[in-house]
């Protein structure tokens, strides 16, 4: 396969994985600010703590701590300006899919379309109506599984579907520990706190945040606990949307590369390295020596894991003087240190 | 005027098919019909770029479900007029870049040719596999009678359209099944593996076996006015689509960038124009082009479809000339005419022109896609005298034609079915053997009246038939 459609495959991967976990991120937040607040104390902006944790630090012009709940969903949801937005994210795997029209079904084509023409009137009613953020995070969730069962029913099963797939495996390894860190983010809680109501509800909005409250309490049988929700969201490989399924799936699909391709991709090694530390980690081990920095630690590597799966497959460089004419489609990367 | 259907109300054998289908059908099913081609054909994505003002990047050319036909007789004279004509093309672009005999024997005049731009001396001296230069040709042909055929111009370079003629048919036979029932029509849908095995045959390495060679298409991109063909073609035939990017060329070969690394080129069907193609060789700003392509390619180490300086031989001052380089290198007399032609360098003939304006249409010599040209007898006279002053200023830059009476036939219009002028290009395929689809685009000026079918000036397009009996 051309290492350019491959390229666009894996970024239409990303976007739509992106597009949908950042609707996750605005939901969490909508959660969140229900919850009430502790007495005498400042009240925490869970908006400016999306936006962080959203990467959105660098290519937000206002000031982050004051932040509104509308600038952060106009920033995140519809800014041309922010290359994570999820109208950018839209546009993006719909650009990259007409890019390589015939690399696609015309299912998986029709999903991407149907969407971004959709979401002028989605972004519309959410300007005009408080109330429709939660329709609009469904309308999302929506779109990105009409894709999704489009690439699953229709895709052939060759080399282009494993590079749609490591896309978006990488962007939600990155997701969730963006989500998780969040909690961190949202409250340095005082340690009274700690294993207080609001610090409980809080665990529990991460959880529906990530869309996996109830396989929560099915999997592990326990209420809701840092410590259970940390291991459930970092390390456990039923849940999908755990860190280390991700990186679990994205070895899967670099090992079925090979076996196509018959010779070896050498960033396979990295992500093993990577799925044997996750494994091999204690969670009391992690969160005792800070869960903040631990997913730092994450985000970096998986940083670095993708810019390898670029260099292993001749992903290409950017060109020299870039036509905007015929240039390829951007494909900003939104890596934002979490510090 | 000439229909296509029916002469002095007697409705031709090959039509009558047509004429009961349009009766029992009705305007309202018709026109059902039509909107049902134009929301399939937007949500495969068939588009059509236009350019200017107000011009809709994403745009379809509007199909018209009435197809044009041509009965046995009629194709076997066309498919062998276009044949003879390819050849001759191709036969004058691989002398003007040799000895020039044509030029010697004072045939065609050497400043048309050597001073042409599209004229490349890099190509001088250097014979391509099998000494084919235009491997995929356009021929436009129109008709004014039963017998007069002509041929309006030809399309050495990269003649688009051909992704419609299998669509257009795909269309129809989903549409109207029941039309096909007899059998009789000549099949289409094997061109993309004509055009492939064209692009096997003239490999550069010698002796490969047709699997083994590598072909790509060479597309600028996307933004492209005819991307959705250039993507088209490249899936039916099964080899990549890529862009200059995806190509780099070391020891005069050609390599693609792919995932499992390098993998070699052997032969190029490019969808970009000369200038574009090699920054190394042509237009150093070209983003678009592999660097060094042209050396690979002139050390024999890929294939060019078509080759550079190709257009030498469609230039509308060299066209004047075709019928006479039947004669010069195939000893045969042409089997489609010329349409008559007047060039303006001529000072006589540039007085008849300036004259007879009104009557005539005037070209620009290296324009295509229907830009830039003067349709007299439907302009002002201040557009005839803004047109004067530019042929007056160059008038080696214009020929001029009469207007002809373009053969017609029926259209769904708005009011209903209607007469309307068409063309017809056939696309002639020149590897090992020289060969022709039975078919071709059939463009349709929806405007009443109007001569003007380009898709670039908001013509349509027909489904065209070729009866096997």
């Amino acid at each position: 396969m051309l290492s350019r459609v491959a390229e666009n495959l894996f970024w239409i991967g990303r976007c739509i994985e992106r597009a949908d976990n950042i609707a996750r991120l605005i939901d969490t937040a909508r959660r969140m600010v229900t919850l009430p607040n502790v007495a005498g104390r400042a009240i925490t902006n869970e908006w400016s703590s999306i936006l962080i944790a959203a990467g959105a630090s660098t290519t937000y012009q206002g000031d982050i701590e004051n932040v509104t709940r509308e600038d952060v969903i106009e920033h995140l949801v519809a800014d041309p300006d922010n290359p994570s937005s999820i109208y950018n994210c839209f546009r993006n795997a719909r650009e990259n899919a007409r890019a390589i029209r015939f690399g696609l079904t015309s299912e998986v084509w029709n999903s991407l379309n149907t969407s971004w023409n959709e979401l002028p009137n989605q972004i519309t009613a959410l300007r005009s109506r408080q109330a429709y953020l939660a329709e609009f995070v469904d309308w999302v969730k929506v779109s990105q599984a009409q894709y999704r069962g489009a690439v699953e029913g229709t895709l052939v099963r060759d080399d282009s579907l494993e590079f749609l797939r490591m896309g978006g495996h990488i962007e939600r390894a990155d997701a969730t520990a963006r989500i998780l860190d969040v909690k961190y983010h949202v409250l340095l809680p005082s340690l009274g706190e700690i294993g207080g109501s609001l610090d409980h509800y809080q665990w529990i909005s991460l959880l529906q945040a990530v869309g996996v409250q109830r396989a929560y309490h099915f999997v592990t049988r326990a209420d809701v606990s840092r410590d259970g929700v940390a291991e459930f969201l970092v390390q456990n490989e039923v849940n999908p949307r755990s860190m280390t399924h991700s990186v679990a799936k994205l070895v899967d699909s670099l090992v079925r590369l090979e076996e196509m391709y018959g010779q070896p991709a050498p960033c396979r090694m990295r992500a093993e390295v990577m799925l044997t530390e996750l494994r091999a980690a204690h969670i009391e081990d992690i969160l005792s020596a800070g869960l903040h920095e631990y997913l730092t630690w994450f985000i970096q590597s998986i940083s670095s894991l993708s810019n390898e799966i670029a260099d292993s497959f001749a992903f290409a460089p950017p060109p020299a003087v870039p036509d905007p004419e015929t240039s390829p489609v951007e494909n900003e990367q939104m890596q934002t240190q979490v510090s | 005027m000439f229909s296509e259907m029916s002469q002095n109300g007697y409705v031709r054998e090959e039509y009558k098919r047509i004429e009961t289908w349009l009766k029992n059908k009705g305007i309202d099913e018709l026109k059902a019909s039509s909107a049902e081609a134009e929301s399939l054909f937007r949500k495969i994505g068939i588009t059509f770029a236009v350019y200017g003002e107000g011009g809709d990047p994403e745009r379809l050319i509007p199909f018209d479900v009435i197809p044009r036909i041509f009965s046995k007789s009629e194709w076997d004279t066309l498919e062998a007029g276009v044949i003879q004509r390819a050849r001759a093309l191709n036969a004058f672009i691989a002398d003007v870049y040799g000895p020039a005999r044509i030029v010697k024997e004072g045939i065609v005049p050497g400043e048309i040719v050597f001073n042409n731009e599209a004229y490349e001396p890099v190509m001088k001296d250097f014979t391509p596999p099998r000494n084919v230069y235009s491997h995929i040709s356009g021929i436009d042909v129109i008709r004014t009678g039963a017998e007069g055929f002509f041929v309006l111009e030809d399309n050495c370079r990269t003649p688009s359209g051909v992704s419609y003629v299998l669509e257009n048919r795909r269309m129809m036979s989903r549409l109207f099944p029941e039309l096909f029932m007899h059998g009789d029509v000549a099949p289409v849908e094997h061109y993309p593996d004509m055009l492939r095995q064209t692009m096997e045959s003239v490999s550069p390495v010698a002796g490969m076996h047709a699997g083994e060679v590598n072909c790509v298409i060479l597309t600028p991109g996307h933004f492209n006015s005819a991307y959705y063909e250039h993507s088209f073609l490249a899936d039916e035939m099964g080899i990549p689509l890529v862009e200059g990017s995806d190509l780099f060329v070391e020891d005069d070969k050609v390599f693609m960038r792919t995932t499992r690394g390098a993998a070699r080129v052997h032969v190029i069907y490019r969808r970009i124009d000369d200038a574009f193609l090699d920054p190394e060789q042509f237009n150093p700003e070209s983003m678009l082009g592999v660097p060094g392509l042209v050396r690979a390619y002139k050390a024999g180490g890929v294939t060019i479809i078509n080759a550079p300086g190709t257009s030498v031989a469609d230039d509308k001052a060299i066209y004047c000339y075709v019928e006479d380089m039947i004669r010069f290198y195939l000893t045969e007399e042409p089997i489609l005419k010329n349409v008559e032609t007047f060039r303006c360098s001529k000072p006589a003939q540039l007085s008849h022109v300036l004259e007879n304006l009104d009557k005539l249409v005037v070209k620009e010599v290296h324009g295509s896609g229907g830009y830039g040209m003067l349709i007299g007898p439907k302009s002002t006279a201040e557009e005839r005298e803004a047109y004067a002053a530019r042929l007056k200023a160059k008038p080696s830059n214009f020929i001029a034609q009469p207007t002809l009476a373009l053969s017609t036939c029926p259209t769904l219009v708005e009011e209903g079915v209607a007469e309307r002028h068409v063309d017809f290009r056939p696309f002639v395929l020149t590897g090992e053997t020289v060969q022709v689809t039975p078919g071709g685009l059939t463009r349709v000026a929806l405007r009443e009246g109007s001569l003007v079918v380009n898709s670039s000036q908001g013509g349509g397009v027909k489904d065209t038939w070729v009866l096997t009996e």
